[in-house]
């Protein structure tokens, strides 16, 4: 019933147009056909009255010679024809209705006539209607003549009716009763004068009038093709007790085209005046208007079925939405019925309307207890009235509301509840419902309580164990102190005896070199003292330097200076060592005016250093390049290249590391370990890199950078951030 | 004998006086005649409902009495007694659309034309026989024109099979086509113009071509040259202003005038 009562608009409204399409079409074509049989009365009638009409027409001129004949019966003066045939002449200057007057014996010989040339023509007088009667002279019509008169014509019968492009006559006869012997006087019909007269009225395209002799004999007919003579519709006509003075009907003409037809039968005379009327002509006026109203009709019902097509478009339409509506309405019911949340809807004035089973389950209370309620019945007392109020605030504000609020159970537990309530506003922006959405956190609560409480616990044991790893940390670095405040202290106290034992071990190797006798083997040992001692003083020097370095006690003196006099220099220092060891220098400067900001005395030492290690483990008459330019924007390098030995690769990232050696140079040994750490140092102490690598032909290469602009004191702490702990 | 002389020389005007010209006699009487045929449609017809005429030659007629400033009078003639009439002085000047014929101008003196017609026939509606001009002379039609007038020279003349049927009166012929008796009868183009307008049994038969041209003009009786002078100044006179073709166009007759 639901399904029938929603679709019913759209089908009255079908069945209504229907209806409306049906009923019009049917007034339409009873209208229209009532109309035509209308149209056919109406010709049919104006049919007889032109039947009527044209008897009249045909009777007095009939009547005209009727009494023409009483005339000349007074007149006649059988042995005179030339007076005879005046007298007749006479009579013919009005009358245009009759070719010729003539009068004949009794035996049908003309004798007189108005045409000289009908003399001694006979007449024929046994076809003549009526039949002759010893009791009535009247008028009696002749079967048709072909020809113009007598003279020159034949009788026609329905066996040898008339030619079609013959002119033809009737004649017309009526006795003469004279005072001799009777008379005959024959006129000649003009069928033309009525032809003429008939086709005025009705054109040939309109119809057709015939004239008939009573005994269906066609005695002319206004259409060419109907021969005067032939044998008419016997069945127009009755005849006997059945006849009628006039008529009408409606059927197939002769050649076969509908006609309307009506009759008159002569009041005196044996003719019948019979009208034909094309039905298509007669009808062509009403076929021309049930056209246009057909297509008036077509083209308003097609309109209209236009409009009901779009209307029904749209009650569909409005249908489907209604429906989609309903469909909408019965998901969000089944949703509210089985959300997992709470759902409570209440009026604007905060009155429970409805709420969910889930809500029934949370709260403890039935639709029952809460349905016409306000909200205020689950209030748990723990907020106060700012509490309510904000949340008020904020739903009038934004329309809705999200928080944590405390409400009491039926049971009276007090629960925690994620709400979410939304304003819903009608069309006309005002708030007509609230929608109420809770959440049951009293769990996550306490799960949340109890992580808290972990998680407090932690912080407690990371805080106890960050507090020993300090101390461990501040122990490690107050060690590592310690351990550089004792390198240093111990390099500086063992520099002051290391002093006297070179200066003493030079004054022995003096002394011993002035002495001759048998002083060579102590001047050897002194020299072997002083030797020794030298490269203990060096190791001292790397060691102070080193822990100088790392505890930040070292001053650089960081100026601008070009790099080829640097280079220069320290080549030159180290030109007697690679003179003897039969090595090459070359000075490649890519930038030969470069120059970069540094602390010269100890740049230098890192150059030298790293010269001097080149020499010392390239292989001998070798070559070592030094190159230096700019490597990138506002930083130039110098780079040592030498074809020795090289680095193992497990050896480049640790060969900066304090007393490391490079696997493939500790062969050479009479090294400290210490030289590459302190050029990273100082390296990094000016704020530039050093790192080394293997040359693609053999042998290792040395690079550092430096600033070629002043570097900032930014730029100094970061590339010393990156060096290694020391510890 | 010098007095006697001198007497003879006064009298010798007065003697030439003795026949005066019909413009002479019309400006001494102050009277215009003229002969027309009342039953000439467009030319010279007698309205039988207000018995007034009407037509390009009564309209001409009334202009030459107008520039002779005289009074017109109408005399009713015909074809048949037009030749007597105008040499009988029974009027000054006939003004009816006369063709100019051969057996005419025996008799009368014609102005220059000023109509030109060919000749058509009259058929009733309902003739099975006459369908074009060529079914006319036919053996067993029967062609009827009016005596005296140009279509009965003309006719006779140049009908071959046909049968022709003189009639007295224009009336008679046409009765006789109407009566079936005749087949046609022979007119010119106002008067066929009559036939369709005024009857509903008329059919006209056009000639398919140029068949007998036929000018009209005004006749006057010959040897009297200033009369004939005068007439022809004025029939220049209404061609050249415009007034004859005001009036051939009045009564529809502009197919047929002769305009130089």
């Amino acid at each position: 019933m639901p399904a029938l009562h929603k679709s019913k608009p759209s089908r009255v409204l079908v069945a209504l147009l229907l209806l409306f399409s049906l009923g019009t079409l049917v007034t339409t074509v009873t209208t229209m056909w009532r109309l035509k049989f209308e149209v056919i009365a109406h010709q049919l009638n104006q049919a007889s009255v032109q039947a009527q009409a044209f008897d009249d027409a045909l009777v007095q001129p009939l009547t005209l010679i009727d009494l023409s004949g009483h005339d000349i019966d007074d007149d006649l003066d059988r042995d005179n024809p030339e007076r005879l045939a005046t007298k007749l002449a006479q009579v013919l200057q009005h009358a245009p209705f009759v070719r010729s007057l003539s009068l004949a014996t009794p035996d049908g010989r003309i004798f007189a006539s108005s045409n000289a040339a009908n003399i001694d023509h006979m007449l024929d007088l046994q076809s003549p209607q009526p039949e002759a009667s010893a009791a009535s002279d009247g008028l009696r019509i002749g079967m048709p003549w072909q020809g113009r008169d007598f003279a020159e014509g034949r009788p026609t019968s329905p066996e040898q009716p008339a030619a079609a492009d013959q002119s033809g006559f009737v004649p017309v006869l009526r006795k003469l009763p004279t005072r001799r012997a009777p008379v005959i006087l024959a006129a000649a019909l003009n069928p033309d004068y009525f032809i003429n007269l008939y086709a005025r009225q009705i054109s040939p395209v309109q119809g057709r009038v015939d004239v008939v002799r009573l005994d269906n004999v066609l005695l002319f007919s206004t259409r060419d093709d109907f021969a005067p003579g032939s044998r008419y519709d016997a069945t127009l006509v009755a005849s006997g007790e059945h006849a009628q003075e006039s008529g009408t009907r409606t059927g197939d003409g002769k050649d076969g085209v509908p006609v309307l037809t009506a009759y008159r039968v002569s009041r005196n005379f044996p003719l019948v005046t019979v009208v034909h009327i094309n039905q298509n002509f007669a009808l062509a006026k009403w076929l021309a208007e049930t056209r246009t109203v057909a297509s008036v009709v077509t083209v308003g019902l097609t309109l209209l079925s236009v409009l009901a097509a779009i209307l029904l478009r749209r009650l569909r339409r409005s249908e489907r939405i209604e429906a989609d509506t309903e469909a909408q309405t019965r998901l969000a019911a089944q949703v509210f019925e089985s959300a997992g949340e709470g759902i409570l809807i209440t009026d604007a004035r905060s009155v429970v309307l409805r709420i969910n089973s889930a809500f029934a389950n949370m709260s403890g209370f039935s639709t029952q207890d809460l349905v016409g309620k306000k909200t205020s019945v689950l209030s748990s007392g723990r907020h106060d009235e700012a509490f309510y109020a904000a949340m008020w605030k904020c739903i009038k504000a934004q329309g809705i509301w999200r928080g944590e609020i405390v409400n009491r159970r039926k049971d009276g537990k007090l629960q925690t509840e994620w709400l979410t309530i939304s304003a819903v506003r009608d069309e006309l922006g005002r708030v007509s419902h609230y929608v109420g959405i809770y959440a049951d956190i009293s769990e996550r609560r306490r799960v949340e309580e109890e992580l808290r409480e972990h998680r407090d616990h932690l912080r407690e044991l990371v805080d106890a164990r960050t507090a020993e790893l300090l101390t461990a940390k501040d122990t490690a670095e107050a060690a590592n102190r310690a351990k550089s405040e004792f390198l240093s202290n111990m390099s500086h106290e063992l520099r002051t005896p290391m002093h006297a034992i070179l200066a003493f071990a030079q004054l022995g190797s003096h002394k011993s070199s002035l002495d001759t006798s048998g002083a060579g083997k102590l001047r050897t040992y002194f020299a072997n003292i002083e030797q020794a001692g030298r490269r203990l003083m060096g190791l001292l020097d790397d060691l102070l330097d080193l822990s100088k370095l790392e505890a930040g006690r070292m001053q650089l003196d960081i100026k601008f200076h070009p790099l080829r006099p640097l280079v220069q220099e320290v080549s030159a220092e180290l030109a007697m060592l690679i003179d003897e060891r039969k090595q090459t220098l070359t000075l490649t400067a890519e930038d030969d005016a470069a120059g970069a900001y540094f602390d010269r005395a100890r740049t230098a030492q890192v150059l030298r250093n790293l010269l001097g290690n080149a020499c010392k483990f390239a292989p001998k008459a070798s070559s070592i390049e030094i190159r230096y330019g700019q490597i990138e924007a506002g930083m130039v390098y110098v780079s040592i290249k030498d074809v020795g030995p090289g680095i193992a690769p497990e050896d480049i990232e640790r060969i900066f590391e304090k007393f490391e050696q490079g696997t493939a140079t500790k062969a050479f040994g009479k090294g400290s370990g210490l030289g590459l750490a302190i050029c990273r140092e100082i390296v990094l102490g000016q704020g530039g890199q050093i790192w080394a690598g293997n040359n693609p032909e053999g042998g290792a290469h040395f690079t550092f950078t430096l600033h070629a602009n002043n570097p900032s004191q930014a730029q100094l702490s970061a590339t010393n951030e990156s060096r290694q702990p020391t510890a | 004998m010098r007095l006697a002389l001198k007497l003879l020389l006064l009298l010798f005007p007065v003697l030439a006086c003795a026949e005066p010209t019909v413009l002479e006699r019309i400006q001494a009487t102050h009277l215009l005649k003229v002969c027309v045929w009342p039953e000439y449609y467009g030319i010279s017809f007698r309205n039988p409902r207000t018995n007034t005429l009407a037509g390009i030659d009564i309209d001409m007629a009334g202009e030459l009495a107008k520039s002779l400033d005289v009074k017109l009078e109408f005399v009713d003639s015909s074809f048949a007694r037009l030749i007597e009439d105008v040499t009988t002085a029974r009027c000054d000047i006939a003004m009816f659309a006369i063709g100019v014929t051969p057996a005419r101008t025996q008799f009368l003196r014609f102005t220059h034309p000023y109509l030109q017609s060919d000749i058509y026939a009259i058929t009733s509606r309902s003739n099975r026989r006459i369908k074009s001009w060529a079914d006319i002379d036919q053996p067993g039609a029967v062609v009827a024109v009016a005596a005296g007038t140009l279509h009965e020279s003309v006719m006779r003349e140049k009908l071959t099979h046909a049968i022709l049927r003189v009639m007295n009166t224009p009336y008679a012929r046409e009765l006789e086509v109407q009566s079936g008796r005749a087949d046609v009868f022979m007119t010119d183009f106002p008067y066929s113009r009559r036939m369709l307008e005024t009857t509903d049994w008329a059919r006209l038969v056009s000639p398919p071509g140029v068949y007998h041209l036929t000018p009209y003009a005004y006749a006057v009786k010959p040897g009297d040259d200033a009369w004939f002078e005068r007439v022809e100044r004025f029939l220049a006179e209404v061609k050249s202003d415009g007034r004859l073709l005001a009036s051939a166009r009045r009564h529809k007759l502009e197919r047929i005038l002769v305009a130089e």
